[in-house]
């Protein structure tokens, strides 16, 4: 998948399907079953599961992989995302995905849930991790010494998320370019960018605010360092702006990987 | 009065009740092609303008609550309390010839119940109207009569059955399968007198195209206004009604009250520009010979049609 693409959302179904020119989209895998498929648009349709919980200390549930698979014929996928992260413990659901101590456990862990999921999947696998607020204090290894290890692992490849790279670097006083450039860039499927805000000293992945320069930015040092075009796709999940927004924002990230605009 | 014995019209009664109901059931089937054929209007050849689709779905008002809905999503108007407008912004959107009459009208303090009325507002809806007459998606005077003209054979009918239920009473024949027949057909026939339908097959059928063909903005898809726009706001209202002002903005659609005073809740609405001659029925006094027969229940040998 090369170019820049925008998650299909009910909410805004109608600018989706009105762009003249996304090379690709991405739908929440959980909720594909009730879209009517015409409403998507004729292009690639990445599955976006957020309820595998891969991280969790568990075996994934055979059903939940299952309904991933199906996602992904459904829509005849390129290949399907999910996060280094867990959704459920204990039998309790938290409702958002949590960051997974990088401990040599939870890479087991998380080694075995991805294989098991790659043995029911078709297409491959690509991981996203996530913006945490925190570290845990067992963590063995920086973030991307995990992602290296668990990809070299299980064959899955990296959805790399820029703004979570911003956000986690952001909140830890570090260089996101420099924790960019730690990541197995030689493994990225493709990208995501959002917006979000800050609030009481801390950046926020909400989005659902508008892409900051230092987001936009770090497409560009991502798009220089992996010299093959990739996909660049703008989530968007709630407080949707106008369409001319939306289009300003498919635009710049167009601009800043150096890619044709889809607007 | 003629012996109990002799066939009234010389036809019997089970005889006369057979041939009477065969007539009946065939006619209505005419009848109702007639009115299929009268009300079929014509598929329209372009797509329909969103204050045409909101008039088509629900008459000039749902058309205004369209315009609001609008020029509401364009930041053109705010509303107060008891549902006054006022206008806060300039224009930044497309305005269509109903959007400023609506405008002129708030500037003059008009509020939202009283839109549809105001001249100039009625003027736009008129023309809104005679084009979606001219397009045989509506109903226009001449369809409406050649439908109700339809029924008329019913009512000869319906004059048979009565003279037939005099004469027979008079010949002191049981008339009670007879006297239910008639009442049921006298019915029937003045449902198909009074009741028009307001759009041709052609005009439900535009409807429920639009219901597919803008489903991105059926509430279930908890539709993005805000990045839709005015004229997407507009289209809104005119398929899914006032739901969609309350799930753009709900604070306007509460204070406004375009709900209650425009736009229904529903999908389709009464035609505003419905006919009121409801009073070329006469049922009331056919039916009313229902009454002088009496004999229902005295109808015990089967000849019972006069």
């Amino acid at each position: 998948m090369t170019g820049v693409g925008i998650g299909w959302r009910p909410e805004i179904a109608a600018f989706v399907g009105a762009l003249p020119g996304p090379a690709f989209t991405e739908v929440v895998a959980e909720s594909l079953h009730h879209i009517d498929p015409a409403l998507l648009p004729d292009v690639p349709v990445v599955p976006h599961g957020v309820k595998l919980s891969l991280g969790g200390a568990g075996e994934v549930d055979p059903a939940r992989v299952r309904l991933l698979a199906e996602a992904a014929e459904l829509v005849r996928a390129p290949l399907v995302s999910e996060h280094v992260a867990f959704v459920r413990a204990g039998g309790l659901e938290a409702g958002h995905l949590l960051p997974v101590p990088r401990s040599r456990e939870s890479l087991d862990a998380l080694t075995r849930n991805i294989r098991l999921t790659l043995a029911e999947l078709d297409v491959p696998l690509a991981v996203e991790p996530i913006a945490a607020l925190f570290d845990w204090p067992d963590d063995e290894f920086t973030e991307g010494e995990f992602l290296t290890e668990l990809l070299d692992r299980t064959g899955a490849r990296l959805l790399l998320d820029v703004a979570n790279v911003y956000a986690n670097a952001r909140n830890r006083g570090r260089d996101p370019v420099a924790v960019l450039e730690s990541f197995p860039l030689d493994r990225v499927a493709y990208v995501h960018v959002a917006g979000g805000a800050e609030h009481d000293g801390l950046y926020h992945d909400t989005h659902a605010h508008a892409l900051p320069q230092e987001v936009l930015a770090l497409v560009a040092e991502t798009a220089r360092r992996v010299p093959d075009h990739l996909g660049y796709l703008l989530e968007r999940d709630g407080d949707y702006p106008p369409a001319a927004d939306l289009v300003r924002e498919l635009d710049a990230v167009a601009d800043a990987a150096s890619l044709p605009r889809i607007t | 009065m003629a012996a109990s014995g002799t066939a009234t019209w010389g036809i019997s009664g089970p005889e006369f009740l057979g041939g009477y109901g065969v007539a009946a059931a065939g006619l209505l089937v005419v009848v109702l092609l007639i009115r299929m054929w009268a009300s079929a209007g014509k598929r329209p050849d372009r797509a329909l303008h969103h204050y045409e689709l909101a008039f088509l779905s629900g008459g000039g008002r749902r058309a205004v609550a369209a315009s609001l809905g609008a020029l509401r999503s364009g930041q053109v108007i705010a509303s107060a309390k008891n549902a006054k407008l006022s206008i806060v912004g300039t224009p930044r959107m497309t305005l269509y010839p109903l959007d400023h009459a609506v405008l002129e009208a708030i500037g003059r303090g008009i509020t939202t119940g009283g839109l549809p009325h105001q001249p100039q507002v009625r003027q736009q809806l008129d023309l809104i109207k005679a084009e979606l007459v001219g397009r045989r998606l509506l109903m226009g005077p001449a369809e409406r009569r050649q439908v109700r003209a339809a029924a008329l054979p019913l009512w000869l009918l319906v004059g048979l059955g009565v003279a037939r239920i005099v004469a027979g009473t008079a010949n002191g024949r049981p008339v009670g399968f007879l006297v239910f027949i008639v009442l049921l057909l006298a019915v029937l026939t003045a449902v198909m007198t009074i009741w028009v339908p307001s759009r041709t097959r052609a005009g439900a059928w535009t409807l429920t195209d639009a219901i597919t063909r803008y489903r991105v903005y059926a509430p279930h898809m908890s539709p993005s206004w805000s990045t839709y726009g005015p004229e997407a706001v507009a289209m809104g209202v005119a398929i899914y009604g006032g739901s969609v002002l309350f799930s753009m903005d709900p604070a306007f659609a509460a204070e406004s009250e375009v709900a209650s005073r425009l736009a229904g809740s529903g999908g389709t609405g009464s035609w505003s520009g419905s006919s009121s001659s409801s009073s070329s029925c006469s049922s009331g006094s056919s039916c009313s010979s229902g009454s002088s027969c009496g004999g229902g229940s005295s109808c015990g040998g089967g000849g019972c049609g006069g």
